[in-house]
């Protein structure tokens, strides 16, 4: 069974999550928060910084766009009540041989412009 | 648009009219049904006045359009379960033809959807489970939110002793787990059909437990109904309608809605684990808090198999049926997994919330008060004529509330079991927003019901 890093946000407020060299932002879908890897498919561009548009978000660096539906299905658990949201982030892969740890998620709030 | 063919903005309310008309429902004279399992008065005026377009919302939770819907929804799944009177039918087969009758069914099922989007829909707004859900973020979110329940105070058990009364709160406390208590294990019953794997197995074998391996003695509604003897409470179903909080009635509700539909069948699981993997430590604080108020002779076997069989269940709960149906099935199941467990999580800090206000109101009789008193920008007073023919009904204030009253001697009834509190003319009562109330007259009594300044 895959592991996983367990975070709570406080919504809106907090709206990032930084796991070692890991990105992740919080984006609203009428009304259905989501917990988005913030790193584009293509070379790995700053997804947060994107727009949206038409049901797409645009990554700043090549503009390729990724549909906002199917970033959502695939984006982190996320339980939501209110502003308490509570997500689930994939762990990174654990060194053979050696216990898996990770570094601890620091919950912030950060400049988004994917909204 | 519903299975049946209803919209959801459609209102409901001539059907729901015809169906308050089934001689089942008729108003009840007294504030206790004696022994008719099929008695289960519905206000028809109240009812037909509810606007079943503007659904609850968690605010508006614990309200008296609350009371009526959650009402309604439960006679709706009831009267597709079996009951029949502990001392026969003789003298009842009017009601009992007319609780089951084939035409009330067809409208119960066209009737439901709305009620249920009513009574419950709030919760898909309250409740969001997003994102891609697999067994071990399903598993963390649980094993997190178990630790949580069970590492939690109890506040329900804190309440009743020290409440001015601890015996009749504990006894209010027993009238509202009366609803599941007397008809255990039914909703579970409905997901023992079909065909799903190793998983109905595991299912069956929590649902035997609850069933006492076919002993009468055994089955958990029967040791349910020896606690209540053992301290004097009746034991027939519904004996204490009038006094089931709209917030107790939802809880039960909701695990018939998850279950009628069959789509809700993760949800059912999710919140049943839950409850099974959280009630072994409530159970074994209730039996020192029912040792406390009633001492030796209460009989608390229903609360101390609940404190051992449920540690197994907790475990075959989420174990044997909820992590293999989320690895088996994927994560729209895990999503539903979740979002049962987190729905009656809510549901069941609400119903505390709420059982917790009735039993810290404790009303006091005072002068009745004047004109002037009244609240100029709520709705006009209402002046009420009582006495022993006017049917007996419960409701829920939906403003802080003043009953004053003008003539005759008036009883307030505020919970399901020891005295009303009496009112002679030119006194009256404070009941508070939120609280289930109900009055009755042995002779005519004219009180004044009005929103209070």
């Amino acid at each position: 069974m895959s592991r996983s890093v367990r975070v709570e946000l406080n919504w809106p407020a907090e709206n990032t999550v930084v796991v070692g060299e890991r990105h992740y932002f919080a984006y609203d879908r009428g009304g259905a928060v989501h917990v988005i890897a913030s790193r584009c498919a293509h070379r790995g561009g700053p997804l947060h910084l994107g727009e949206v548009e038409d049901g797409r978000l645009r990554c700043p660096w090549h503009g390729n766009s990724v549909r906002l539906d199917r970033l959502c299905a695939r984006a982190a658990a996320v339980f939501q009540r209110g502003s308490r949201i509570i997500a689930y982030l994939p762990a990174g892969p654990a060194e053979a041989g050696s216990p898996a740890t990770d570094p601890a998620p620091v919950v912030t709030n950060a400049i988004v412009l994917a909204r | 648009m519903t299975a049946l063919g209803l919209r959801h903005d459609e209102s409901v309310t001539p059907l729901v009219v015809d169906f308050v008309g089934n001689s089942a429902y008729r108003p009840h004279a007294t504030p206790y049904i004696v022994d008719n399992p099929y008695r289960r008065p519905l206000h028809r005026d109240r009812l037909a006045a509810v606007d079943w377009r503007s659904p609850l919302t968690e605010d508006g939770f614990v309200s008296d359009r609350s009371l009526l819907a959650n009402r309604l929804l439960m006679n709706v799944y009831e009267s597709d379960a079996m009951f029949l009177p502990v001392d026969g039918l003789r003298g009842k087969e009017r009601d009992f033809a007319a609780f089951y009758d084939p035409a009330a069914r067809v409208l119960a099922d066209r009737i439901r959807p709305t009620a249920e989007r009513f009574a419950l829909g709030f919760l898909d707004e309250s409740v969001q489970v997003n994102g891609h859900w697999d067994e071990a973020e399903t598993l963390a979110h649980l094993e997190a939110t178990i630790d949580e329940a069970t590492n939690a105070d109890f506040p329900v058990q804190d309440a009743i002793e020290r409440a001015a009364d601890p015996r009749r709160a504990a006894e209010m406390l027993m009238v509202q787990m009366a609803l599941d208590g007397l008809t255990e294990a039914t909703a579970m019953s409905q997901n023992l059909g079909g065909a799903y794997g190793a998983e109905q197995s595991e299912l069956f074998k929590i649902f035997i437990d609850e069933f006492g391996y076919g002993v009468f003695a055994a089955k958990h509604s029967t040791l349910f109904t020896d606690l209540c003897a053992s301290v004097g409470m009746q034991t027939r179903a519904h004996h204490y309608w009038f006094f089931y909080l709209p917030s107790s009635m939802a809880v039960n509700n909701y695990f018939y809605r998850v279950t009628r539909d069959r789509t809700g069948f993760f949800r059912y699981i999710g919140a049943m684990a839950l409850l099974e993997a959280t009630f072994a430590p409530w159970f074994a604080r209730l039996t020192t808090s029912m040792r406390t108020i009633f001492g030796d002779s209460v009989d608390t076997r229903y609360c101390d198999e609940h404190a051992h069989i449920d540690q197994h269940h907790g475990r075959m709960a989420v174990h044997d049926l909820l992590l293999p149906l989320a690895r088996k099935h994927g994560p729209t199941a895990a999503r539903g997994l979740i979002r049962g467990v987190e729905e009656i999580r809510l549901l069941s800090s609400l119903a505390d919330a709420d059982l917790l206000a009735q039993l810290a109101w404790t009303p006091t009789a005072r002068s009745a008060r004047s004109a002037s008193d009244v609240d100029p920008g709520g709705a006009r007073p209402e002046i009420r004529e009582l006495g022993p023919t006017v049917p007996f009904e419960t409701e829920v204030a939906d403003a802080d509330t003043s009953v004053d009253v003008s003539s005759g001697r008036v009883d307030l009834h505020w919970t399901g079991t020891g005295e009303p509190l009496t009112l002679a003319a030119g006194e009256g009562v404070g009941v508070p927003k939120g609280r289930l109330y109900g009055l009755s007259a042995d002779a005519d009594a004219v009180v004044v019901v009005s929103r209070r300044r």
